[in-house]
């Protein structure tokens, strides 16, 4: 398995007001962004369990669909939320 | 294999072949929703709400079952009970609660045309009169509508619950706001306060029903062994099942939707609002229930999109770079939570560069049925706004408004708002193929003018499932989930029959059941062409792979002996150079080579990228009536790769009249009561084909790298700019800012008198 990557996560509204009381910015070490989204749930709590269905999350700038991708040495993880079309 | 260039290397992507639904549609023999009879079947009517707010003291429903011919009767109150969850909605989520009472209300109604009872009988006449006769006790409630009345510091809350998410610390929300979003990047007002040239304007906008044509319906069998079987229309059957298994409390394996023809959806049938009704009904029945909606209740009781406040001011340099943008808007979400404001912020100035903005929405609740989906929801009302803006930008600077649009343009490599950077993104491309069109600069005649817009749509991707499998005289079975609405079957059989290299005509598409194919989520967002199409065509080069390696049994050959060339095998061996067995002969041998050949797969793209229209539009005013009449439209999209252009073009069409109609005409009207006035299609006038000028396509074709035929999503973007569009031609015809919509021929006529 390969060793923790060290990025930078963004996190944007609302998010960031509605689990981490208005803070947006962290430093998370993970392998995968199923590390990320654990360590965010542990910042604020009930983020997981809604993560899957209302978040996406773009690495170094592309969206990135599977959560079990090694980081490998990205720098950025961005967490939006997804849009709705019709 | 991406998409080849030339663009003719293609052997059927890109041909406008019949649709294989066609000739079933047009004869009247596609099963629609409301077409759809099971045995022993019962009919069912819904006992609604007249008034907008009210306490439900009591139903009594004594009268209603004596009435002969009627099996069950059942309220809000036959509903399980729920804890409240986040599910998934789509490719958005929504609340278990809120679902189930918009379909059936507990306690409290909270809209003209909320269910509160429902009825199954022998005849639908028996279960009409059965509902008159359901006596509801009520108390009636304040209510509130307008949103000025709705978002007032003082407003009626129209629940006690309500709860605005998103406020900043020590920050005061509003008595009905659900949500406050914000999206802001460098310091907006210092760089408002350093422009050269602001303008800035109030925008006003009616809630609009997404007006499909044919009305929502279901069947539902609950079965003796306590399983759901449901035929209904809808943009997904996946999704179908899942609100329903969430709302009955049920398993989702033990669901089973069967899929129907769907007569126009746009966003409205992305949710439920049926099929838990009539499965409670055949529960309590033991028979099967269809319930389907008249054209009055799908006015009462299903989605609109949100009306909207939008203040906007925009600031730019000297040359019209745009250097600020500070927006602030309200939407209305009807009666529940969730809303279309989070997507209005992002897609309010996604489509320009700017250094420094501060956008922020607020959903705010009202008396009316909970919010739907409608193509690109969230997108053109906020686009009417600062679209109109931009072309008062444009006069202010004495600039063209393409010339503007140009100096801010978002390119591939820009940074999105979302945080994300975008990709190969085309709207320089069609800003410049607009500008390149005789409509742009064609002369104009008698109380004629032109106003121009342009707009996106971030487009999905998201699950998808789909199969390829081959009979024995070598036919092509396609198995989607996604419904046809906008020519899915033709778009997956034509990627199918380019990646097999077989004739399009050989490729048959099935629409499957929710228990006989993977997941697959709605038939929106832009996403089928391009998620589902990924499905099949890498379900097709699966097939591919199974059809070299038998090809290589029967030559005795390695599988690397075998390519694959225009829907043949071809064996490069020594012993068997230059033979080849086609694809029909490989499959008349399957038995022999090892068995049924067929490949089913799942997929989760989310490389799409978002579109951009550019949209030209002409009117002329009556001066003495204040009518409108759209004389010319062009309609420019970067549209990826069009799989089937004829389809494609109808997508840009359609989206481009629905935006009129939202401009010009269409608009839910209360009473004072809070009833609706104009539910139905004479009231609420929806363009018809003669009321438009034939729209011009221009399809700018810059394909997406992460799609193997370069497809983007096309269905929602043209949607967007024909407000602003529309809007600023009748604004320079009558000489004054029309910002209120729709610019009906009253606000014209009043405009054009001093009024």
């Amino acid at each position: 398995m390969e060793a923790d990557c060290l990025v930078r996560v963004i996190v944007m509204p609302p998010f960031d007001r509605e689990f981490f009381g208005g803070t947006d910015r962290f430093e998370i070490a993970a392998k995968t962004l199923f590390g990320v989204v654990n360590q965010l749930n542990e910042l604020g709590p009930g983020f997981a369990d809604l993560a899957d269905v209302r978040a996406a999350f773009a690495v170094d700038g592309e969206v990135q669909p599977d959560w079990s991708v090694p980081l490998g040495d990205a720098k950025e993880v961005v967490v939006m939320q997804k849009v709705a079309g019709g | 294999m991406n998409a080849p260039e030339p663009k003719d290397a293609f052997k059927v992507v890109g041909t406008r072949p019949i649709r294989p639904d066609g000739v079933e549609k047009v004869t009247g023999k596609a099963i629609f929703g409301t077409d759809y009879k099971a045995a022993n079947m019962l009919h069912g009517a819904i006992v609604r709400s007249p008034h907008p707010h009210a306490r439900i003291k009591s139903i009594d429903t004594s009268k209603a079952e004596a009435v002969p011919g009627v099996k069950a009767v059942i309220t809000g109150a036959d509903f399980p009970s729920l804890e409240d969850i986040i599910v998934r909605m789509g490719e958005s989520s929504g609340s278990t609660v809120d679902i189930s009472t918009n379909i059936m209300a507990k306690d409290t109604a909270y809209y003209d045309g909320h269910a509160v009872a429902a009825i199954a009988a022998v005849t639908r006449q028996a279960a009409l009169e059965a509902a008159r006769l359901v006596e509801v006790d009520y108390e009636i409630l304040p209510h509130v509508i307008e949103m000025c009345d709705a978002f007032a510091a003082d407003a009626t809350k129209i629940k006690a619950a309500i709860n605005t998410v998103g406020l900043g610390e020590g920050e005061q929300g509003r008595p009905n706001a659900s949500l406050k979003f914000t999206s802001a990047k460098g310091v907006a007002a210092a760089a408002m306060a350093n422009a050269v040239h602001v303008v800035s304007g109030h925008y006003s906008l009616k809630p609009v029903h997404q007006g499909y044509i044919e009305p929502h319906a279901a069947v539902a069998a609950w079965k003796a062994d306590g399983k759901l079987d449901v035929w209904c229309s809808s943009q997904g059957q996946f999704d179908v099942r899942g609100l329903t298994a969430s709302v009955l409390h049920l398993e989702i394996g033990n669901v089973r939707v069967m899929p129907l023809e769907i007569g126009g959806g746009f966003g409205g049938k992305t949710t439920i609002y049926l099929e838990p009704v009539a499965a409670l009904l055949s529960k309590k029945s033991g028979q099967p229930v269809r319930v389907a909606m008249t054209r009055e209740e799908v006015f009462r009781a299903t989605g609109p999109a949100p009306g909207g406040e939008i203040d906007v001011k925009l600031g730019a340099d000297a040359d019209g770079k745009l250097v600020s943008a500070e927006i602030e808007f309200q939407y209305s979400s009807g009666a529940f939570g969730g809303g279309d404001a989070w997507a209005g912020v992002m897609h309010s100035v996604n489509h320009y560069a700017i250094e420094d903005y501060k956008v922020t929405g607020w959903n705010v609740l009202c008396n009316m049925p909970k919010h739907a989906a409608y193509r690109a929801p969230g997108a053109p009302q906020i686009n009417f706004a600062v679209e109109s803006a931009m072309n008062d930008l444009a006069d202010k600077i004495g600039i063209d408004p393409i010339e503007l649009r140009l100096k801010s343009a978002v390119k591939p490599g820009d940074p999105s708002m979302m945080g994300s950077k975008f990709g190969e993104i085309g709207l320089i491309e069609c800003l410049e193929a607009a500008k390149a069109h005789p409509h742009y600069s064609a002369p104009l005649g008698k109380n004629q003018a032109r106003g121009f817009a342009c707009g996106t749509w971030m487009n999905y991707g998201g699950p998808s499932t789909a199969s390829v499998s081959l009979a024995d005289d070598g036919s092509v079975l396609v198995t989607e989930g996604n419904p046809d609405i906008g020519g899915s079957r033709a778009s997956m059989a034509l990627m199918a029959a380019e990646t097999l290299g077989v004739p399009y005509e050989k490729v048959n598409v099935t629409i499957a059941d929710t228990s006989s194919i993977g997941y697959s989520m709605v038939t929106g967002g832009s996403r089928t062409t391009y998620a589902t199409g990924i499905a099949v065509i890498e379900a097709a080069k699966a097939v591919i792979n199974i059809l070299r390696e038998r090809a290589a049994k029967m030559w005795e050959t390695d599988v690397a002996n075998i390519e694959w060339i225009d829907g043949s095998a071809v064996c490069t061996d020594a012993d068997n150079a230059g033979k080849s067995f086609t694809l029909a002969q490989i499959a008349a041998k399957a038995g022999a080579t090892g068995g049924p050949i067929a490949f089913e797969n799942g997929v989760n793209p989310l490389q799409h990228l978002p579109g951009y229209g550019a949209h030209i539009c002409d009117v002329e005013v009556d001066k003495e009536t204040g009518n409108v009449s759209v004389v010319r439209y062009t309609v420019v999209q970067d549209v990826g790769r069009a799989i089937h252009p004829a389809y494609v073009e109808g997508q840009m069409q359609g989206g481009a009249v629905q935006g009129i109609g939202w401009a010009l005409n269409e608009a839910y009207i209360y009473n004072k009561d809070g009833r609706l006035d104009n539910a139905g299609f004479l009231d609420y006038r929806i363009p018809v084909a003669s009321d438009m000028p034939m729209i011009d396509t221009v399809m700018v074709e810059k394909p997406n790298p992460g799609h193997p035929y370069g497809v983007k999503g096309v269905g929602e973007v043209p949607i967007v700019p024909p407000l602003a569009a529309v809007g600023t031609a009748v604004s320079r015809a009558v000489g004054k800012p029309m910002r209120s919509l729709p610019i009906s021929p009253d606000k014209v006529y009043a405009a054009l008198n001093g009024g």
